[in-house]
């Protein structure tokens, strides 16, 4: 190899460190700038108050209830169906309006450990997720929310299409309190309380199976004295 | 920590199913906000009261046992932001609001937000559930802010099995599966919910900095004591909102309380925005 063939060579190799040099030191600076920005944590304060610890509301209180499979990764409250007024309310109706001492039992017995209930009547288990929840609603209005399950069941039973218009809004925007007249919710809880809460429907967007709820003042708790004072209710009770 | 001293709050009750509801709303002041103590005391316990309308937002305190009857003119006042007074339900009627949302996260410009849910399927959390849960704090930014919360079809399986239960845990678990804000499917932000066992520490948290700051990301699991008050809190992070890091004693309620010394203010942690809050919501929408 010649002197000049042995420089260049040299300088090859220099050249080689120098690229990686610099590649490296670019990719230090992305390092230290990415820690520089990483992300930082904010987390809910960890001894948040619970609902049994104030009084105040910002809506109506409420227990929904949502049927579970049984699963070996979660614990469970195994309680029977009768022994709280507010449980066997929530599993029957998909929802209870609750009173203040309720709201107090289902937090002191149950709610700060997990929301997971294994739920035993005569001729069954069932096993329920119950949350709590104080969606901003009058409770001497109507409303109805439709909780649309992620796959259609062709086994459950069809909605009277007398409701498939009626309740067009709460099944195109589900998930939500919608607010309905007298009328729908007197009829409509005729309906849930003679076919239980849920429902099928084909609608433009395919079949669908869902749970529909009401809350209002056609529901059984409006004339619950402790209820109607919690929210100063003056007028008579629609029951 | 001293139990917490509790309010009877039926002004704001009152008044926001009648706002929501486009009605009539009675004035704040000249009237009274009734309730009860459960328990006396002072300081940090003491019992406060918030009123707010359009115009005005008043808190009192009280620590007198048993009934009380605070009359709302003379406690502390502040001005709510005169737009209050146009606030209706629809987006459209909404003051400075148009029929066209904004979806730049980025400067915070939003006025509907499109979500990626993530659902906990290892613990049987559903795709349902995970979206009840999300919505249940929607009611609060459609009235105050006219915020919708609009869901993305990207939603997706979270197998929580790798995470450890603490929410920092499932936070990471979930923006690692979900290649999150790399790939975020139009949303923007990713939502998770978890139903995880035996959580330690907080039950709601999220990533609202750095390469989150386009593309927040939170999670909420099944233990929370109140799912609408966490994704409130959540959200208005994203929206840069802090906790607050005034004393207990001296905040008036709102969503960002927090005692600096760690704890919370717990009867003051609640579902509201205080006016500086509000106003700093309405800063970061395009068309306020």
């Amino acid at each position: 190899m010649t002197t000049n063939n042995k420089k260049i060579g040299l300088f090859a190799i220099l050249g080689v460190f120098a690229v990686a040099g610099t590649f490296m030191m670019s990719n230090l600076d992305q390092s230290l700038s990415t820690t520089e920005f990483e992300p930082i944590l904010q987390s809910e304060p960890e001894d948040a108050s619970y609902p049994n610890e104030y009084q105040f509301k910002t809506g109506v209180a409420l227990l929904t209830s949502e049927k579970i499979p049984s699963n070996d990764n979660l614990s469970y409250h195994r309680v029977s169906e009768n022994q709280f007024g507010w449980l066997s309310r929530a599993v029957q109706n998909g929802v209870a309006i609750v009173t203040e001492k309720e709201i107090d039992q289902y937090f002191t017995m149950f709610g700060k450990e997990h929301n997971n209930f294994e739920v035993v009547t005569k001729d069954a288990v069932n096993y329920y997720r119950i949350t709590y929840s104080e969606p901003p609603l009058d409770i001497e209005k109507n409303y109805v929310y439709v909780y649309e399950f992620d796959e259609a069941n062709p086994s459950h039973k069809a909605l009277n299409s007398n409701f498939n218009s009626a309740l067009s809004q709460a099944m195109e925007k589900p998930f939500r309190w919608h607010l309905v007249d007298d009328t729908l919710a007197q009829s409509l809880k005729s309906e849930l309380s003679s076919k239980g809460i849920t429902f099928k429907s084909t609608t433009t967007n395919g079949d669908k199976s869902f749970n529909v709820l009401y809350v209002g003042k056609n529901s059984q708790e409006f004339t619950n004295p402790e209820i109607r004072a919690m929210y100063n209710v003056q007028s008579e009770g629609m029951q | 920590m001293q139990k917490k001293k509790v309010i009877s709050f039926a002004v704001l009750a009152s008044l926001i199913p009648l706002l929501i509801l486009g009605l009539d709303v009675v004035d704040a002041a000249g009237t009274n906000i009734t309730g009860q103590v459960k328990s006396g005391g002072s300081g940090l316990d003491d019992a406060k009261v918030t009123a707010e309308k359009a115009n005005e937002y008043q808190y009192a305190r009280t620590n007198v046992l048993g009934n009380f009857d605070v009359a709302t003119t003379t406690s502390s006042a502040y001005t709510v932001d005169s737009s209050k007074t146009a606030y209706a339900r629809d987006r459209e009627l909404v003051f400075g609001g148009g029929t066209s949302p904004d979806h730049v996260i980025g400067t915070r410009l939003l006025t509907d937000v499109k979500f990626k849910v993530a659902y906990d399927d290892t613990n049987s959390i559903t795709l349902a559930s995970a979206k009840s849960t999300l919505l249940t704090g929607e009611p609060w930014f459609r009235e105050e802010h006219s915020i919708d919360f609009i869901e993305t079809t990207a939603s997706y399986e979270w197998d929580t099995s790798d995470a450890s239960a603490t929410c920092a845990s499932l936070l990471s678990d979930m923006v690692d599966d979900a290649d999150w804000p790399n790939t975020t499917n139009g949303a923007d932000m990713l939502f998770g919910y978890s139903a995880k066992s035996g959580m330690t520490g907080s039950k709601a948290c999220g990533f609202f900095s750095g390469s989150y700051a386009s593309n927040p990301a939170f999670v909420v699991t099944s233990v929370s004591p109140d799912h609408a008050r966490s994704v409130m809190h959540e959200i208005s992070h994203a929206y840069g909102l802090d906790e607050t890091d005034t004393t207990c004693t001296s905040q008036v309620p709102n969503i960002m309380a927090t005692d600096p010394n760690g704890g919370a203010c717990s009867s003051q942690y609640i579902k509201n925005w205080n006016p500086t809050q509000d106003d700093h919501m309405n800063s970061h929408r395009s068309d306020w």
